[in-house]
Formats: C-alpha cells, structure tokens, sequence
C-alpha cells in the first residue's frame, strides 16, 4: 500500500493534478483582488450554491467559494484523472506486466491502487479548501463564515468545511469507480480518462433534463449540491444521507466489474 | 516550498496592495473596547432586575471635545452581540460609536427569551439609549438625547423599528428583512379574514429549535447562580420566555396561532404601534418567504403616513442571504449612505432621487412615483429600488403613472371546475420553499430541489398566454374564486409563477398566499366567493414567459390540514387582477388540464386513488435505492470474500524458501498448451515444454512464432485456452506466490517513465512484500552497469540502458527461474557480450534460464538446451549440442579437393558438392551421414584435415523452419 502510494506520488500527473486544483483558489484571490468582485449582492447569476456572493467575507468564505467552484467538474476530472490513469497508464508503458510478474494477486492489486486513488482524490478535495483558506485569509482575513443560511462560527465552520469536504470526495467515488472500471479496459490513459469525463457530462446533462422524472434520482450526480445542506444552522442530513447512499450501487458496478474484468484480462500489452 | 511561499506570499501581497476595501473583515480591531452592563427591569409588572450584556466602542480620535454619533447594532433571533463584530468593525472605521448588545435571554445577558415584545425588549433599547446619553464621546442633540441610529436585522430590524416607534430620540432606523405584522407573518391568512391563517411551521420550527440547540443558547447562563434566570422546571423551554414557548408549542400542534398567541404577536408588531416619523431605510428580499416584500412596503406606508422619510431598498434573495448582505456585502454600503445621510446630513451618492429606482438595461436609473394612485406620497422620500430588473422603453413608464389595473379574464368553459383533494393527515405536501433560501424553484439545482414539487390530485394550474412584451409587476395582486369544500374547512395555498418558454417555472417572489377558511360552504352548487390578496411582489415578467396561477391544498412549509376531503374550486367568475406598469390584458389565464385535478365528479374518486397510489410511487425511487443499496453491499461482500479465499491459498513464503534448497519438482512444466485468440488465431498450439533446474534453455522460433505468448502464459499474464503450467510443481494462476521464484522480462523493459532507474527497483521489489535486504539489489544494478544514470528518470533512457535495467530488475532477489525475453535487444556488441557472460554465469550457478531469442548464435553460444518453437508448436528441443549435430553442411578440408569432389558427387550428388575457398562444401542427405563421408575419403586415401559442420543450430534451425539459407 505504501509502495503504491509512493509509486503514484511520485508520478507527474499526480503532482500536476494536485497542483493545478490547489491553485485554482489562488487564481479565483488573484481575480477576485484585482476585480475587486465578490460581494454585489447574494446570488450571482449561475451560482446555485450562493455561496460566491460572500465569497470576500472572510478566508473561510473563500474556502467555501473555492470548494463550490471546483466541486461540480474539476473536482470529478481530478478523480477521473487519479483513478483512471492508474492502470491503463501502466499498461501503457509496459510496467503493468512487471507489476503482474511479482507473487500479488490480481484483486489484491486493484484493491491497493483504487484505494490509493481514492485516497488522492479524498487529498485534492481536501486541497481546495485548504489551499481556499490559505489565499481567502491572507487576502480578506479570518472571520466566521457567512451563508446562505446565517453566519457560522469560525470554529464551527472548520468543522463543517470538513465535513462538506468528505461528502464532496465520497460524491466523487462513483466517478473513480467508473473511471477504474474504464482504467482496465483500455491500454491507454488518456482513453480511460477523456472516457470518464465524458460520462459524468453525459449524466450531469441527464441530470438537468426535468422531463426524465425520477429516473433522475438516481443519477449519481442527483445529491451533487445536498453538502451546502452542511452550512444550515442544524445541518439537514436528508439529502446527504441520499448523497452518500447513492453512491453505492456506482461503486459496487464499478468495482465489481474491473474486479470481474482485470482478474480475467489477458495482458498483452 | 519556496514556491509555495512565492504563491500565497503573492496573494498577501495583492491584498496589501489592493487595500482594506477589497476585504470583507479585518483581524484587528480599531478604536477602544469597553463592555458595559445595562440594569433593566423584567417588565413593567415585574421589578426583578435583568443585566444586559453589551459592548461599546469608541472610534479613535472621538473624546468628549471632539464627539460622534451613535449606532446601536441588534443581533438577529438566536444569536448575540458577538454576531455583530464584523459589522461594528466597518462602522467604527467610518467613526461612528457602535454600541453591541445582546438582547434579553440571548448571549451573556440575563432574562428569557421573547417576541420583541415591546415593554419588554422595546423598553430594554431606550434604557440602552439612556447609557448612550451619558457618555460625552456620543454626540448630543440636546441634553440627554444622542445622536442615534438603530440597525439590526430580521428580529434585530424588527427591534429597530420598534425602538425608533418608541423613543423620539432616534434619529435614523436602519431594518433589515424585518417584519411588520408577525402573526400574519408567522399565520397569514391571504384572505384577510380575522382568523389565523395556517402556521408557516417550516420557519417557526427552525426558529424555535433554537432552545433545544447548544450553540447560542447557554442553559447554565439562564437557570445558574443569578438568580434571575427561569425556573429549571421550564427547562423544555431553554431560556424563552414561559409564555412565548407556550404559544409556540401550542401553533406548533394546532397548526395556527390561537387568540392568546396573537395577542403576544401583536405586541411585537409595528401595525399596532403608532409610528414616529423617524427616517428609516428598509431593506427587503424579494424572495424571503419569512417576512415579504409586504412586509416591507406595509412598513414604509405606515410611516409614509406619518411623514417620516422613507427608503425601501428590495433586494435579490432569501431571507438570510439579504440580512447578510446588508451586514458585510454590497448592501452595506446603502446602508452606511443612509446612517451618513441622517447621523452626518451627509448626502451619500447612493440616495441620488426620490421615488421608485428602476434600473434599466443600460444601467440608468429611472424615477416612477408609486404605482398605486390611491396611496399619496406627496413630495416624501418613498424609494423603491429595483436592482437588476432592467424596464423595457418610455411607454411602460407612463403607463405606470396611470397606475393600470389588469383584470384577468374568466378562464375558458372547458375547465371552469377543478376538484382538489387534501390528503389525509396533510401528507404527502407540495414542496414550494425552504426557509432561509426562499422558494425552490429559484434556488437552480439546489439539492435536487430545482423545481416546485406540486402532489397530483392536489392541486390546479391555470397558465395564460405568452406575454408579448416584458411587464413590471410591483405592488399585491389580488384574486376572486368561488369554492366549496366537502368538510366544510378548506385550507389553500394559491401562488403566482412565471413560466419560461423552455418550460421552466419560477415563483414569483414570495408571492405564496396561504388561505385558511375555517367556514366554507360544502354545497357545491353554492360556493363561497372568497377575495384572496398575493403578497406585494416586485418581479419582471419577460416577453414570451407566461403566468402561471397554481391553488394547491398543501404545502410543507405550512402547518395542513389533518381532515382528507375534497375542495371544489369554481373559477367560472375567477377574477385575477395584477398590479404593475405596463401590463397587457394577454395575462389572462387560459385553462390547462393540471396535473391529477378532475372536472367533473364522477372521476375525483379515481383521481384520489390514483393520487394515492402517486404519492406512494413519488417514495418509489428510495425504495429502490435501498434495494440497490442492498444489492451492491452483497456483491461487494461476495467479491470480498472471494479475495479472502485467494489469499488464504498462497503458500506460505517460508514455504516456498525451503524449496529452492531442496530438488524439488522441475522450475517449468508445460502441458498441451494453447491459446487461442477471440479472432480464431492460434498463437500456441498444443506447446509441451519441461525445463529442468540448472538448465539455460533457449526458446527459438522466428517472429510470430508463439514465442512470448508462451512466456506469457508461463508468467500468468495471459490465461491459458488449454492445457496447463506449473511453476515448481505448482499449478500457475495470476500473481501465485510461486512467483517469489521466478524474475521475468517480458517483450521489452516495463519501466516507470516518472521514477529514476532505482526507484524503479526498488519499488518493483517492494511490490512483491519481501524485505528490501534480500533483493541483492546493488548485485542488479551492477548487472545493469548504468552507472549514475541510475538516479535519473527512466523516461531519459535509451532503448539499450531501460533493455539493462530491466534485466537488473528480473535479477532482483536472485531467482531461481529467470525468464528472459529477448534479453539482447537494443543492446550494444559489447553489451550483448556481457549479456551472454551473465546467462553462462547463472546457469554454472544454478540457475534456471528460459530465454528466448530469434538470435542463433546467441542461444548456440549461452545455452545447454534450445527448443525450437513454429507456429505454436515445438518443432525440436534437446541439447544445443545435439541440435547443432543436425546440421547437414560439413565443411571438408583435404588434400585434393577435385577428387575429393569427383568421389563425393558419385556417392551423394553433383549438386550437393561444391568447392569455396580452400575446401569443400558438402550437404549431406542425413544428419547422421557425416561420418559416412569422412570414412569414404579417408578409404580413398585422401588425407582430411579438418571436417566441420557450417552453422550447426543455426543450419538446423532453418531447416526446421523451412526458411532459405
């Protein structure tokens, strides 16, 4: 496990896509500074959160700013990126052969590396908002956070960040699993990758058809904004139980069949 | 690290640069601190005194010879004065003393929880303006009266009014989202009528959970050593008031206020207070569905009425989104203009004219007098100011002067009666508004709520035609129906939407108008007329959206009706009339066959079935989660259990170490071994193969062969069709322990580009879970002889150095069974030779090595054994000593070599005997007839000197294979 993890951190892409959604706080101070926007009025237009309206109250705030704009998609690619790339990419370059050539069986190698991408996503969804408190702060200062639904304390809101952080990193596992379940089919890791995101703007666009009914509750982006229910006074937990839950059957799919694929895959690469 | 520091020591940089402006708080605090304790009574009947906690702050530069004016800054309903630190922070900057405190039964101050009642907390702001009175920093508009704005918002901006009613000291109120009527903004009841209309139990439970919340409410504080707090018996009720949590708990099970409760509201309520002309600045949302736009404009009439200067500033968003805004956001500014304006008589820039501010799409302010014709302004400052709502041209303007009633038109004939029914126990309810946010369908995706959720059965839409121009609406609409009920009470929620030509759906502001009538008529062919006024609204309807009028029987921000019946609604004289500038008479709505709603009677009964049977379906999608749920979590159990039994299989490694000392099974057994590919090509074909230990064996075979398929197979990266491996005996599956044992390079170096040529190692050992001690992994790298290369990133190697380092990582561990690939490719001369040292090496060694290779003379020269593969098969295998003797070329050296010939040609053919160079060049019919030719020249008596066979392996090898020398 700690090879793996080591193996993956040591990768370029990883330090690439950890770098490049940490600094997305960092350009979003940069251009809230020299536009000196931020604060006209609650709800900007294309903002469901609300939260960007506030998004120069306190670094906090901006926290949550950074989490709300990189949620819906960045967020998502990185994982795609993290969880797609780890095995097509070794197929690629010809290592999964020696990875397959040492005594560790096949399940017991795609546990580890779906573990350790999931662990580097749970560490990009962490980075927003650390990396949002880090500019927020020393751009607008330290202060409790302002929402939608009332201030919250700053003590309090740290809590909740975290919170909304580990909803956000477990809403995105079921694009890990479909990118891992991609990740074993294909021999290339861009395929694997472009694949997946491809599948989460098909289903967000699926998502916003209203005429699909029901059928829409189920899409694993459903619950993708139910983390803002964290901010409310008593946090509502109803639609983030859903969020959480519905996460399940992606996962088992996903899982299940690059187990059920991987196990059986003839590697010719 | 150090660009870490470049990049966030940037963003700081930026913010020094760009000033305090940019910034919503700062960390220090300016100007001095005190905390001042203010003794008031309990109430007017009760002497008990109470402590308030409040804190006061005095600008630098402001003393007694040089003082400012005041703020008192109120917190908002379950919160503190802590709440207004930011606020007092940008107020002290601007010099104003800011005076914080925490009103009763809130924070540190002693006293329970009420409504703003005001003897009570009304009372508590003038003893408040007392202590302000007394300090020589405050300004003095005369002796004992102070320069004073009160600012607060929602229950704070509710206090403010209050105190500028009561006290004539107040020189500016500053209330934000506050109220005016708070029964009829906790219970409305849209038609008017005296009785209470259904509890908003949304909003009133979020507001009174509040006692059952650690933070903001301190139990110790209120039940401690004081002395004054409430009895610890009261102790369901925290620290409210015994009365107030009575009359809480006492809506909360009815579902509306009794006369006791609304005589308790009715204190806290401006409409029953008489006004004082104070200048007041009231900010509202326009989708705040705690207290409306009404709200705010019943407020500023009521103090139009009596002169006082009046701004109403709506602005977009909920409740506590506009309260917040109006604290650290963009509304602040309007604010401080307006405490400017009146503290200072500084005249801000932000309150340029009097009268309705519209913006238009340029950005230009356009000044319209009040819509309604009936309520004179005269000359008075009444402002209304429309943000982001651009007016269309000159016309809508003077229309607007005119005042224009649109009345709706009777819809058409074929749906003139709609029966609703209101389910049983009052679930399951139309979901229309989340307190705080507003109405769902304004808030875009919000948590899957992005639209209205209206209940089949429950209730009817009338949607009218396309507008054809954009219209203002701005002010109450109001609505005449005629309705029957077959329980004789009826409750109905009846709402105004604009509905965009893709379809979506937007409440119009906070335009919900609940109606409660508790006496309805349960004769349907006698209705009662019932006159139902919407909530004042200010939204744009744009050209093509049309206007939606839903009345529905439930909705889940309100307390509902328990009793199920049937409610006809008769709208054959329905009469909608819309307020604003501009509108044309195309609003009128025209029927559309709503959802589930039945015409005539026959049919309700179906439709309340199937209504239910609806309501159970809408849970549909949980239940089926749930099961999905269910299904994944046992698929994940089985697969988990799966991988436990393949790792309870593996041998034990100490095991497997014994085994290598002893002599065990041989390293390679091979039987009957095939794949065949999906496309029906078959790259092995029945392949047996056993190499013992201590061999070097060579697997020959041109390309395409069946070559590295076989090692392949060998190594578990592909599965057999048929036929079976065994590695030391054991069966071979993918990643089997038995691996431990063999070091492999498969066709061409699988290397890590991003990782130097040791870590490549190192972790390639690592993987398999031994201690790094045991890899000999100083012995590999010298193999590979990469020199310092190998620190760097392998994706910087040439073909040759990642081919050496590849070998350098089969050799990790030492294995028993080397597995060679086309070991030599890419190789250099002098690396190749090297090369075939290390195999000769490792074989004397003990070492097993099965390599392959299309390279003759590198098998001939390295290997004891050789196997010679074609199309999947072996076609030979044996010692390379045995192989070479298949050659059939021998190369004769003799004394006289034209009679040589002339002897040989007889016995095997001219053909087949031919002179090059100094001797003779034979083909030999048979391998075995070598000794046959040199005995009959020997018989001749010819003297031979050297006799050797041309190639060996090379010659056998391309006879096997059938190919041309």
């Amino acid at each position: 496990m700690i090879n793996e993890i080591e193996r993956q951190l040591r990768r370029r892409r990883t330090f690439v896509g950890l770098a490049g959604i940490a600094a997305v706080p960092v350009v979003l101070a940069i251009a809230f500074l020299i536009a000196g926007a931020g604060s006209d009025g609650p709800r900007e237009t294309g903002d469901p959160t609300g939260l960007f309206g506030f998004a120069t109250a306190s670094g906090l705030n901006f926290a949550l700013m950074s989490t709300a704009a990189t949620a819906p998609f960045l967020l998502l690619s990185v994982v795609a990126l993290f969880a797609g790339d780890t095995i097509s990419s070794e197929a690629a370059a010809g290592s999964l052969r020696s990875l397959l050539v040492r005594p560790v069986p096949r399940g017991r190698l795609l546990a580890r590396k779906f573990t350790v991408a999931l662990l580097l996503s749970l560490v990009a969804a962490a980075l927003v908002p650390l990396s949002g408190m880090l500019a927020g702060t020393l751009a607008y200062g330290w202060g409790p956070v302002i929402t939608p639904f009332g201030p919250l304390a700053a003590g309090e809101s740290l809590v909740r960040i975290a919170a909304i952080t580990g909803y956000l990193a477990w809403s995105a596992v079921w694009v890990a699993a479909v990118a891992f379940a991609l990740s074993t089919t294909t021999d290339t890791s861009v395929g694997a990758v472009a694949g997946t995101i491809v599948i989460v703007i098909v289903v967000q666009i699926l998502d916003a058809i209203t005429a699909l009914g029901w059928l829409r509750t189920f899409l694993p982006v459903h619950e993708g904004l139910a983390w803002l229910g964290l901010l409310a006074g008593p946090p509502r937990w109803g639609d983030l139980t859903r969020g959480v839950v519905l996460q399940l059957p992606y996962l088992a799919l996903g899982v299940g069949y690059a187990w059920w694929n991987f196990t059986r895959k003839d590697v010719l690469s | 690290m150090l660009t870490l520091l470049v990049v966030y020591g940037g963003v700081w940089l930026l913010a020094q640069w760009r000033g305090p402006d940019s910034g919503g708080t700062a960390a220090a605090a300016s100007g001095s601190i005190e905390l001042l304790t203010v003794t008031v009574p309990t109430s007017p009947d009760d002497a008990t005194p109470i402590v308030l906690d409040a804190q006061l702050r005095i600008p630098d530069g402001v003393s007694s010879d040089a003082p400012a004016p005041a703020v008192v800054l109120l917190h908002g309903f379950g919160s503190d004065r802590s709440s207004q630190a930011a606020r007092a922070e940008t107020l002290v900057r601007r010099g104003y003393v800011v005076l914080a405190p925490s009103a009763r039964g809130f924070g540190d101050s002693q006293g329970t929880i009420g409504l703003a009642d005001r003897d009570r907390e009304g009372r508590d702001l003038i003893a408040l303006i007392d202590a302000l009175a007394g300090r020589d920093e405050v300004l003095r508009d005369g002796p004992d009266d102070p320069r004073v704005a009160l600012v607060g918002a929602s229950y704070g901006g509710g206090l403010a009014l209050i105190g500028g009613a009561l006290d004539d000291r107040v020189d500016a109120v500053v209330a934000i989202t506050a109220w005016h009527d708070l029964a009829a903004a906790l219970a409305p009841n849209a038609v008017g009528a005296p009785a209470s209309g259904p509890l908003k139990v949304g909003w009133t439970s979020l507001l009174f959970t509040a006692r059952t919340l650690p933070s903001g409410i301190d139990l110790a504080a209120a039940t401690g050593a004081s002395g004054v707090g409430i009895p610890v018996s009261a102790e369901r009720c925290g620290r409210f008031d015994p009365d107030v949590c009575a009359l809480a708990d006492r809506a909360a099970v009815d579902g509306r206020l009794d006369a006791a409760g609304a005589a308790v509201l009715a204190r806290a309520s401006l409409a029953t207070l008489p006004a004082r002309a104070v200048p007041t600045l009231l900010v509202q949302g326009r989708d705040d569905t705690l207290f409306g736009v009404d709200a705010a404009l019943a407020n500023a009439l009521a103090l139009d009425a009596v002169g006082a200067p009046v701004r109403v500033r709506l602005a977009a968003g909920g409740h506590g989104a506009v309260g917040t805004s109006a604290a650290t956001g963009a509304l602040a500014t309007e604010v401080d203009a307006w405490l400017d304006r009146w503290l200072r008589a500084q005249d801000g820039g932000a309150l340029a004219a009097d009268g309705v501010l519209v913006h238009d799409a340029a950005g230009a302010v356009q000044t319209l007098p009040w819509p309604d014709a009936s309520r004179s302004l005269g000359a008075r400052e009444l402002g209304l100011t429309l943000v982001g709502a651009p007016v269309g041209d000159g016309s809508s303007a003077a229309a607007l002067v005119q005042g224009v009633l649109v009345d709706g038109r009777p819809v058409s004939a074929t749906l003139d009666v709609a029966t609703v029914f209101t389910p049983a126990g009052g679930l399951p309810a139309a979901l229309t508004s989340i307190p705080g946010l507003g109405p769902v369908g304004n808030l875009a995706g919000l948590a899957g709520l992005s639209t209205v959720v209206d209940v089949p059965g429950q209730h009817v839409a009338f949607t009218g035609q396309p507008l054809d121009a954009s219209v203002l609406l701005l002010g109450p609409a109001t609505l005449l129906l005629d309705v029957s009920a077959e329980t004789g009470e009826s409750q109905l929620f009846v709402r105004l939407a604009s509905v965009a030509p893709g379809g979506l759906t937007t409440i119009i502001g906070s335009s919900f108008a609940p109606v409660r009538l508790p006496v309805v008529s349960d004769d349907p062919a006698r209705p009662t007329r019932v006159g139902i006024t919407l909530p004042d609204v200010v939204h744009r309807l744009e050209a093509g959206e049309r206007l939606r009028l839903t009345i529905a029987t439930t909705d889940q921000a309100y307390a509902n009706l328990r009793r199920p019946g049937t409610v006809r609604i008769d709208v054959t004289d329905a009469r909608l009339t819309l307020r604003g500038p501009g509108l044309t008479p195309t609003v009128a709505p025209d029927a559309e066959s709503a959802d589930g709603a039945r015409v005539d009677a026959a049919s309700t009964v179906a439709g309340r079935a199937s209504g239910g049977l609806r309501a159970v379906w809408d849970q549909a999608p949980l239940v089926i989660l749930l099961v999905a749920a269910l299904l994944a979590a046992s698929i994940a159990a089985v697969v988990v259990g799966r991988v436990r039994v393949a790792r309870r299989a593996p041998l034990d490694p100490v095991e497997v170490r014994l085994a290598r000392t002893a002599a065990g099974p041989p390293p390679v057994v091979i039987r009957g071994l095939v794949k065949e590919y999906a496309d029906g090509t078959r790259a092995v074909d029945g392949l047996d193969l056993s190499v013992e230990a201590g061999q070097v064996v060579g697997l020959l075979g041109p390309n395409g062969a069946g070559k590295t398929t076989t090692l392949r197979m060998l190594l578990g990266l592909i599965t057999p069709t048929a036929g079976s491996v065994e590695l030391f005996g054991q069966a071979m599956r993918p990643g089997h322990p038995v691996l431990e044992r063999v070091g492999a390079l498969v066709e061409g170096p699988g290397l890590v580009p991003d990782l130097s040529g040791r870590d490549n190692l190192e972790l390639f050992w690592r993987a398999g879970g031994r201690p790094m001690e045991e890899s000999g992994i100083e012995w590999a790298m010298s193999v590979a002889d990469l020199g310092s290369a190998i620190d760097r990133p392998v994706r910087a190697y040439s073909h040759g150095m990642a081919q050496r380092l590849a070998i350098a990582q089969a050799l990790l561990g030492r294995p028993e069974l080397l597995v060679l690939d086309e070991p030599t490719d890419g190789l250099d001369p002098e690396q190749i030779r090297a090369m075939r040292r290390l195999l000769v090496r490792l074989g004397a060694e003990g070492h097993t090595v099965l390599v392959s290779s299309h390279l003759l003379s590198e098998v001939e020269q390295t290997c004891t054994h050789a196997v010679v593969v074609l199309g999947g098969r072996i076609v030979a295998s044996g010692p390379v000593s045995e192989l070479g003797a298949r050659g059939r070329t021998l190369i004769i050296e003799v004394d006289d070599r034209e009679r040589a010939q002339v002897l040989l040609s007889a016995e095997l053919g001219a053909d087949n005997v031919a002179l090059e160079g100094s001797g003779l060049v034979v083909t030999l019919d048979r391998p075995g007839r070598s000794a046959d030719v040199i005995a009959l020249l020997v018989g001749a008596g010819l003297r031979v000197t050297t006799a050797s066979r041309r190639g060996g392996l090379e010659d056998a090898f391309l006879q096997l294979t059938g190919a041309e020398a």
